[in-house]
């Protein structure tokens, strides 16, 4: 006793090829046998004609067959895959408190002092920064040499905007240093570089 | 192209293989048998045929012996299979045919073609196998209709009296053949109906159909199924009061209704089908009837022709009113029915109908078009070791 679909046999034909199963060809051979009784022509003929149709579905009962039995063949096997994987997964996650790693993905031990724990942009910012400071302290070293052998005169003496970018310290400025046109103070001096 | 003879043979030593592949392991269900549902008969018939044109005694009756014991073993083994059954019904009548269209007998000659002459058996005389043969079909023929009424049994005192499919608003039209599938449940699956009825009939009509089973016998077979119904309905009713009410009577005409129209969908008008419903169709009238004045009484003893008296009069006193406002039925109105009943001629009038009652089956000759010689044996059958003469 089946309990098939609620199709009738001639339905079959609106079938998607790859949904066959094998019931499917067996309606297939019952409606087009039937449609044969129904042509009349030389007994030979239909005759011939019906052995090669039957021929010809049996060939596609062993496709659809082959087709079905492979394709849950393929089934099982991706199921029983999925399933291992899931298995080793969870191993691995037992062990390394539960992460999983993607392709492009790193893992940070977070107890590690020497961890990463900064963005590049934060880098950058960083050793720009550094960088700044570095020359400030190069122009502020050579001015302090200048105050110790005694060329520049006084400590308390106006200070030279000092461009970054003009070339260092030539007679001309030094004549105009006595010039305090446009005097400021020490400190601001000393920190005020022009930026490139 | 060759001329064939429309012969199979084979070796002696294949004999058993060939039964194992066409009879004990063949399925009901394949591309071969689904197109040309009584190819194994002919095929069988063809290496009959070679062997009576071999003159070989003792391979012949080898043969037939083991194709009858074969068939025998698979009827014994799936006894209870549907599909099975009918599949070698058809096919044992099939083969019957062919014996005796082949035969040699004037009778069974008559609508040969001259090539059909040519290929009748040329040795022997097989009229004792072929009665065997048929007593196997009639025995065929029995057990799949008691698979049919098991299947029918728990189904039709639900369907036919219980369900009240009138008093509902949405129209309850059954249909026939709605689903290939043996599911015999409705939507509201609590209880059967007389769509289930229906349903089992269309399945087995159509399981049937997909074997070729020759439609004479097909509808000697819906006729045994209508007669279980009716019988089933009617005793069921003898039993009970609660189903001897006017709005029973309806229902049961209305249920009967429904299985003439599934008969006429069928193209089954004519198997006397509706014959053997008369019994439980005049106690339906019987039901709705008035019941009480002389005139009604003599019309009951005139109209209830298929009722005896004994059954009338337990209807009668069944009967049960739906309301208070209706009237029982007398006992002097029984009387009266009783006496109008008197002239009847009855053997031993029993209150049950003998619903394990059995049509004689028969199978009439029905010759074939069929030429044997362009029979081929497809490749899915797996009797590559038969030769086409």
């Amino acid at each position: 006793m089946e309990f098939g679909e609620e199709t009738s046999p001639a339905l079959v034909f609106d079938k998607d090829a790859f949904d066959l199963t094998v019931e499917d060809v067996y309606d297939i051979s019952y409606v087009i046998g039937r449609d044969l009784l129904k042509i009349s022509g030389s007994g030979e003929e239909v005759s011939d004609l019906q052995f090669r149709i039957v021929r010809v579905l049996e060939m596609f009962e062993t496709l659809v067959n082959k087709y079905n039995l492979s394709l849950e063949e393929l089934r099982m096997e991706r199921d029983n895959l999925k399933g291992e994987l899931q298995k080793v997964l969870s191993e691995q996650g037992a062990s390394r408190e539960g992460t999983t790693v993607g392709p492009n993905q790193l893992v940070v031990d977070l107890t590690d002092p020497n961890r990463p724990r900064f963005t590049m942009q934060e880098l950058k910012e960083v050793l720009q920064e550094r960088n700044q400071l570095k020359a400030q302290l190069m122009v502020a070293q050579e001015e302090l040499q200048l105050y110790k052998s005694g060329i520049l005169p006084n400590a308390e003496a106006a200070m030279v905007e000092v461009d970054l970018d003009t070339p260092p310290a030539s007679q001309d400025s030094l004549g105009n240093l006595t010039d305090a046109k446009e005097e400021r103070s020490t400190i601001g001096k000393m920190f005020s570089f022009r930026r490139k | 192209p060759k001329e064939y003879l429309g012969m199979l043979e084979y070796k002696r030593e294949h004999e058993a293989k060939l039964i194992q592949n066409i009879i004990l392991d063949l399925k009901p269900k394949g591309v071969v048998v689904n197109m040309m549902p009584t190819l194994p008969a002919y095929i069988l018939f063809m290496c009959v045929r070679h062997a009576d044109y071999l003159n070989d005694d003792s391979k012949l009756k080898s043969l037939m012996n083991s194709i009858i014991s074969g068939v025998k073993k698979v009827i014994m083994t799936y006894n209870k299979d549907l599909d099975l059954l009918s599949f070698w019904l058809s096919n044992t009548y099939q083969l019957l045919n062919c014996l005796k269209q082949y035969s040699g007998e004037e009778e069974f000659m008559k609508n040969n073609t001259p090539r059909q002459m040519k290929n009748c058996l040329q040795n022997f005389d097989l009229s004792e196998h072929r009665q065997i043969i048929s007593d196997l079909a009639i025995h065929i023929y029995h057990q799949f209709i008691s698979v049919m009424e098991r299947a029918l049994t728990p189904i039709i005192v639900p369907g036919m009296l219980e369900h009240e499919s009138l008093q509902g608003i949405s129209s309850m039209k059954p249909t026939g053949l709605r689903k290939r599938s043996n599911s015999v449940y409705e939507e509201d699956s609590e209880s059967y109906t007389i769509s289930s009825i229906l349903q089992q009939l269309s399945h087995f009509h159509s399981t049937m159909t997909q074997h070729g089973v020759e439609q004479g016998l097909s509808k000697q077979v819906i006729k045994q199924a209508f007669f279980i119904i009716g019988a089933a309905t009617l005793n069921n009713m003898m039993l009970r009061k609660d189903m001897c009410s006017c709005r029973k009577g309806m229902q049961i005409r209305c249920n009967i209704s429904y299985l003439e129209e599934w008969l006429k969908e069928n193209d089954l008008l004519n198997t006397n089908a509706m014959d053997t419903l008369q019994p439980l169709s005049q106690a339906a009238w019987l039901l709705q009837v008035n019941k009480s004045t002389d005139e009604d009484a003599r019309e009951i003893s005139e109209k209830c022709t298929e009722l005896n008296s004994v059954q009338i009069v337990k209807i009668l006193n069944s009967y049960t009113p739906i309301d208070d406002f209706e009237k029982r039925v007398t006992p002097t109105f029984v009387k009266k029915v009783q006496s109008f009943l008197q002239d009847r001629l009855e053997g031993s009038a029993q209150l049950m109908v003998d619903a394990d009652y059995r049509f004689q089956v028969t199978f009439p000759f029905c010759p074939s078009s069929q030429a044997l010689e362009l029979l081929q044996v497809p490749l899915s059958l797996h009797l590559g070791f038969l030769t086409r003469i």
